[in-house]
Parts: C-alpha cells; structure tokens; sequence
C-alpha cells in the first residue's frame, strides 16, 4: 500500500508516485490537451513559430512536451519532474521516438530552478495545484520568470473543483479532497468548496513580474454520452483508489467510508442521469 | 407606481410562499463584458436573423436595457413576476431614451401568456435559484414553445463564484445550502448549485436541437476592469438574499449581517482575488 508522506519524501502530489499514476497520466495528458483546444491554443501561431526553448514543470510522463517537440523538430524541449519513474519513462519514450530535441530531468518544483536567467522562450505549467504547496507558488511563479527570456510567455493551468457532478459520492469525495487540500497546505483560498488555484493565478503571475496577463477558460464534459464520459470515468475510477493514501493521511475519511464512497460513485457514473464539468484555466503572462 | 416592499410576487412555483423574502437573481457575470463588447450574444455566429427577443426574469432591466443598447435594430421583450421590478426596468429604460425595450408583468416560470414562435431568441440568464429545480423541465418546454421555428433558446448559469476570502466563501456556501433546502440547487449535497453541468441535456430533452456549450470567465479581483461593477452587484444581491437566507435557517440574522459587512470590507482589499466560470448553453428550435 503506497503512503503519502511529503514530510519524508518531499513528494505532495496528491495521487502519488507508481506506475498507476503514470499509466494515468499518460491518458490524462491526451485528454486534457484535447479539451484544452491543442498544445498552446491560445497562442497565436507567430509566438509559437517562434519558441526555440521551452521547459515544462511537473511534466510527469512527458505526454504535453513530447507532443510539443513532435510538433516542432526545431524546439528544443525540456522537462523536470519530482518522480524519478515519470522521468525515465520520457526520457525513453523521447528516444524511442527519436526525439533527440527533448530531455528530461529530475528535480522539485519547491526548489529553485536549475537553469539560468533568461534560458527559456516559454515556461508551462499543467495542473500542478495537486502538487505543490501553496506557500511555494509565489517562489515557483517567480523562478518561472526568472528563467524565461525578456519577451517569452509564463504560463499556468489548474482545475476548479475537480469537476461539478450531480453523484452525490463524487461531491462526498471532492469535500473531502479539498478538506485534505486544506490539511495538506495545498489550498489557495480558505474555502471548504473550492480548491482556488484558477483565481489566484493571475495574481500569482502578476506578484512575480510578468505583463500581460490574460486568462482562457476550458471545460471538458464527462456527463453520461459527452465526449469525456468513458475517458474520464476510467480516470476516476483510478484517481480515486489513488488518493486514499492522500484522504487516510490527511486524516479527513476513513478507508471503509472511502470504499463505500468509490463503489457508489462507480454506480453513479453507469447512470443515463450522471451529470458532470470539469473547469479549468489558463491564465499566461509576459516577461517585461 | 407599487412599492418595492410590497412587491407582488406571480410565481406559484416558490417553496417559500410568504411575501417579500424572495431571492434576487444571484450573479451579473456577463453585464461587464456586454458593457465592454456590445455584443449580448457572443456565441453567436450570425445574429442577422434576429430580429425579437425575449429576456426571462428581467428584474429591474439592467441585461435587458443594455443588450437593447447594443443592438438597436433588435426588439426586446423582458418578463418579470416582481411589479415593482417591472416598473423599475421601464423608468430605467425610459430614462436612458431606449426606445426598442418593453416590460410585462408575467411569472417567467409558468405558463407563458406568449404565442408560439413568438421570438428568434429566448435568454435566460442565472435564472437557477429563481425556481426549483424540479420545474426546470417545464418551464424550458415553454420557452421552446415561443421561441419560432430555426430560433434560439440560451442559458448562462454559473455554480458559485469563487473567491480567496472567507466571507465571500462563507456566503456563497450560506446561499448554496438555502438553494438546497428549498429544493432549487441542481446538487443532491449542496456543495455547489451544480446546475451548469444539467442545462444541456435539459435543453435536449425541451426539444431544442444542435445544443452547444461555451465557459467563459470573468476575473473581479482588485485592480480589474470588472471589480468595482461585479463586487457593487454581488454587494447588493448578498443583502437582499439575507431575508431568504435566515428564512430558510441556513443563517442567523446577527451571523449574516456580520459575514456581510466582512465581505464588504474584503472586497475593498487590494488582496482581493475573485472570479468566475460561466457556462452558456444554446439550442435551436426545430
């Protein structure tokens, strides 16, 4: 049974560290790419013509900045991440692709990135309100400028709410996330129905000295016969039995309650009346 | 004229029948970006066709008034159940010298005394909280029913604003525990309002056709274009909800005017950070 302990393995991330996460994460990638609207939807095509360096953090198994190398040979693409697993699974997917322009590298987005001033013409990142703690956003947001040139584009995305549902079990499961959100300084606002990232990132953005802030809202739609529905049910099914370490940790369920939870859920989600939205956001600034 | 405090209220549908602790329509998020673009119907791609509106539950006329501003060449209709909204919206209207706005007397959420295929395009806008949740399937069909063959039928909710201060989250939480009680929250915990993901399906099953949905966000933090405009309607939607709110025993009258007051101040803070997601689901008639 995997544990969550970030005290000792400096790991925060929510759903943990196996080979589970990772066969998640790489469906998960795909999928929210794709209700994103593509790689860099909003973007015009002339700012991406003319990116040569880009860093993506948190990148777990590579699946958005393999793509963006794909897409571009002349990119040259790099990604950190804090598990080791993620790491070489990208790095030998990048070279089973021949994807010589992509290279990965262990390291903690609480620390100060390794690179210096100005290397980079884009610095991403996706979904990492799971994984890092709220007091070391404004230090990360601020390496992230740090690190990107004069001109080049930050940019952050996050999920509210997990996703608004009708299954009552889905609804017990999210509270209780967000209350061990809260118990894990994972938090952004002292709300016990909101996660809160989406709000805060453009002022993230804006304390550590980007310009141009602009935000971009997507949603994916997993409601019984949407597009995301049997996509995204395979996801959940998965992230829930994964964050029971995460939810016995923090000490806010029981394993009994979150079993009983899991399993009604499942038969929510088979119902022609299930119901349920992901929204997320992007917001992106410029460095002056 | 009919004063304010003794506003009749037409809907049969309330679970809370005693006059006057009604709740106001919650949230205003598209009256900045209207304001900013002129354009009351983004998601459409061509609006050459429509020529009469309908604006459900239009309160004192603000959506209305300003949507006919935008597009003088469009006739809007506004129904309201509350008279003295009604006379509100048409002192409004003929204050600003708007000529192409009318408003009825008429419950929004009944039977509509409204001819069939009466207009190009049926709105409503964070109508949720208005009617139960229960009623919902009815009331869409008879917005169906007026809305003319190859027209549109529009819904913009949103499921609660989201905010980094405590009093603004303690009352949004307030409001959606009352909209649970009174059986008008989409959400079987109350969580959240939990209606954005129902419309479309909801629409589908009224008998529209082609149902599409968009999100777009507004972000009112401090130092927005849209803080000072969103935080002052919020102000005045979170007051007159507090009746409803101590009715359905949610909340203390002491509790709530002092959540209240602290909002207030929050709202004044440079630190403050709020926004919103809204979904607008569209469907045409067949």
């Amino acid at each position: 049974m995997a544990t969550y302990e970030p005290e000792r393995t400096r790991n925060f991330y929510l759903l943990g560290d196996s080979q589970a996460e990772m066969v998640q994460l790489i469906a998960a990638d795909q999928l929210f790419t794709k209700a994103m609207g593509g790689l860099l939807p909003e973007q015009p095509e002339q700012a991406i013509a003319h990116l040569h360096d880009v860093l993506d953090i948190g990148c777990g198994p590579g699946g958005w900045l393999l793509e963006m190398a794909y897409a571009n040979s002349r990119l040259h693409a790099t990604g950190i991440d804090v598990s080791q697993g993620m790491i070489d699974y990208a790095s030998a997917l990048a070279s089973a692709n021949g994807l010589d322009n992509a290279q990965f590298h262990v390291a903690n987005a609480i620390d100060p990135l390794g690179f210096p001033d100005g290397t980079f013409d884009l610095v991403n990142a996706r979904q990492i309100e799971g994984a890092v703690p709220t007091a070391a956003w404004p230090p990360l947001v601020k390496e992230m400028v740090r690190v990107t040139r004069p001109g080049g584009i930050i940019r952050i995305t996050s999920v509210e709410w997990g996703g608004v549902t009708n299954s009552t079990a889905y609804q017990t499961l999210h509270k209780l996330m967000v209350k061990g959100f809260g118990r894990a300084g994972l938090n952004h606002i002292p709300d016990e129905r909101m996660y809160g990232a989406t709000v805060m990132l453009g002022r993230y953005l804006r304390d550590a000295g980007s310009v141009n802030i602009q935000e971009r809202p997507s949603i994916m739609d997993f409601s019984a016969g949407a597009e995301y529905y049997q996509a995204m049910n395979q996801q959940w099914v998965i992230a829930f039995e994964l964050v029971e370490p995460f939810l016995l940790a923090t000490g806010v369920a029981t394993k009994p309650e979150i079993e009983r939870l899991r399993q009604q859920f499942s038969i929510d989600a088979l119902e022609d009346s299930f119901r349920g939205i992901l929204y997320m956001l992007t917001a992106w600034g410029e460095k002056p | 004229m009919t004063p304010s405090s003794d506003a009749q209220l037409n809907a049969s549908s309330s679970s809370l029948p005693e006059q006057g602790v009604e709740l106001p329509r919650l949230f205003h998020f598209d009256l900045p970006p209207l304001k900013q673009t002129g354009q009351p119907f983004p998601e459409q791609s061509d609006i050459s066709s429509i020529q009469r509106v309908l604006d459900i539950a239009s309160g004192d006329g603000q959506w209305t008034i300003s949507a006919a501003q935008a597009l003088p060449q469009v006739q809007f209709v506004g129904i309201e159940g509350q008279a003295a909204l009604v006379d509100r919206a048409r002192a409004q209207a003929k204050q600003e010298g708007i000529p192409n706005v009318t408003f009825t007397v008429m419950d929004p959420f009944g039977p509509l005394d409204l001819p069939d295929g009466a207009f190009d395009l049926v709105n409503a806008r964070y109508i949720a909280g208005l009617l139960e949740a229960a009623t919902w399937p009815n009331t869409l069909e008879e917005f169906v029913r007026v809305t003319r063959p190859g027209g549109v039928i529009r819904l913009t909710e949103n499921d609660l604003p989201i905010s980094n201060t405590m009093a603004f989250a303690q009352l949004g939480g307030l409001i959606s525990d009352a909209l649970y009680e009174t059986k008008r929250s989409f959400s079987s915990n109350g969580q959240l309002l939990s209606v954005t993901p129902a419309l479309k399906r909801l629409l589908q099953d009224a008998g529209s056709q082609e149902v599409q949905q968009g999100v777009w966000f507004i972000n009112f933090s401090a130092g927005k274009p849209a803080h000072a405009d969103l935080c002052q309607r919020l102000s005045e939607t979170y007051r007159l909800a507090q009746p409803f709110l101590i009715r359905t025993g949610v909340t203390t009258p002491e509790a709530a005017e002092q959540t209240y007051q602290q909002m207030l101040s929050e709202m004044q803070s440079d630190d403050f950070c709020a926004g919103a997601f809204s979904l607008t689901v569209w469907g045409t008639k067949p």
